[in-house]
């Protein structure tokens, strides 16, 4: 199952990667301020 | 795995509601639908440690890839939205030291699966373990609240970096590139977590001596 750790992923996958990351943390994070911004609490 | 883990989380969960039904009528110390979405951390937690211990090191693979996605879903989805969302249903009252420890101990497996599979060296282990050695050695003197809370904003910051490091390690599409930078990151990250728990272990422990003196 282990692969050979000297096989790398190429440039662009790893941008498209971490691309997608930002984009979940901001949707992620969108979602944590619509949820304090309509706290019935505050 | 994954049904182990279910049947551990489980009995853990009925063995909560027995005791609550039994001690606590009123529900005040019930487990909430919150709370068990801040549990859900610990569940994430508890499969990268089934990773680890499988010995499965393809951070490429579709075992990377779970327990990344599990990292994604403990680091950022439960972890930032389980206080809004406690906020605005309501928590237990052991909701904030649920929210502590799920995030402690993520932290931990996280780190040690990072050693093992994302190529990062081991005295990374060393801050998440220390926080538990600093537990143990200050709760003697430091009630419990005292010691997990009140933490400048800054401590939250170098928190974030170092699960950040971990993330960055076993991203199953890291290349070159992330390899360069989690290997600069990773003894500064170590050294700053470190000193963070250095400062504030120190300040917590005089504050409790000083008003044990005052007393």
């Amino acid at each position: 199952v282990n692969r050979d750790p000297g096989s790398q992923p190429s440039l662009v996958t790893e941008v498209i990667g971490w691309l997608g990351f930002v984009l979940f943390v901001g949707a992620v994070w969108k979602l944590r301020q619509t949820l304090d911004r309509t706290d019935p609490g505050q | 795995m994954g049904a182990s883990v279910l049947a551990q989380q489980g009995l853990v969960g009925l063995a909560l509601w027995r005791y609550n039904a039994r001690n606590d009528p009123g529900g005040r110390h019930a487990i909430s639908l919150v709370d068990t979405f801040t549990l859900s951390r610990a569940g994430t937690a508890a499969v990268l440690v089934g990773l680890l211990a499988s010995g499965i090191r393809d951070r490429r693979g579709r075992a990377g890839w779970l327990g990344w996605m599990g990292l994604l879903y403990g680091a950022i989805v439960s972890d930032w939205l389980d206080g809004p969302i406690a906020r605005r249903l309501g928590t237990s009252e052991v909701g904030a030291m649920f929210d502590i420890e799920a995030d402690s101990w993520l932290t931990l497996s996280s780190s040690a699966l990072a050693v093992a599979s994302g190529g990062l060296p081991a005295p990374v282990v060393a801050p998440p373990l220390m926080r538990y050695v600093r537990l143990a050695a200050l709760r003697p003197f430091v009630p419990y609240r005292a010691l997990v809370s009140g933490d400048p904003l800054w401590t939250r910051h170098v928190g974030m970096a170092q699960m950040m490091l971990f993330i960055a390690a076993l991203a199953p599409f890291g290349g070159r590139l992330t390899r360069v930078l989690v290997r600069v990151a990773a003894p500064l990250v170590v050294i700053g977590q470190l000193g963070t728990l250095a400062v504030v272990s120190w300040r917590k422990a005089n504050t409790a001596l000083r008003v044990r003196r005052e007393s």
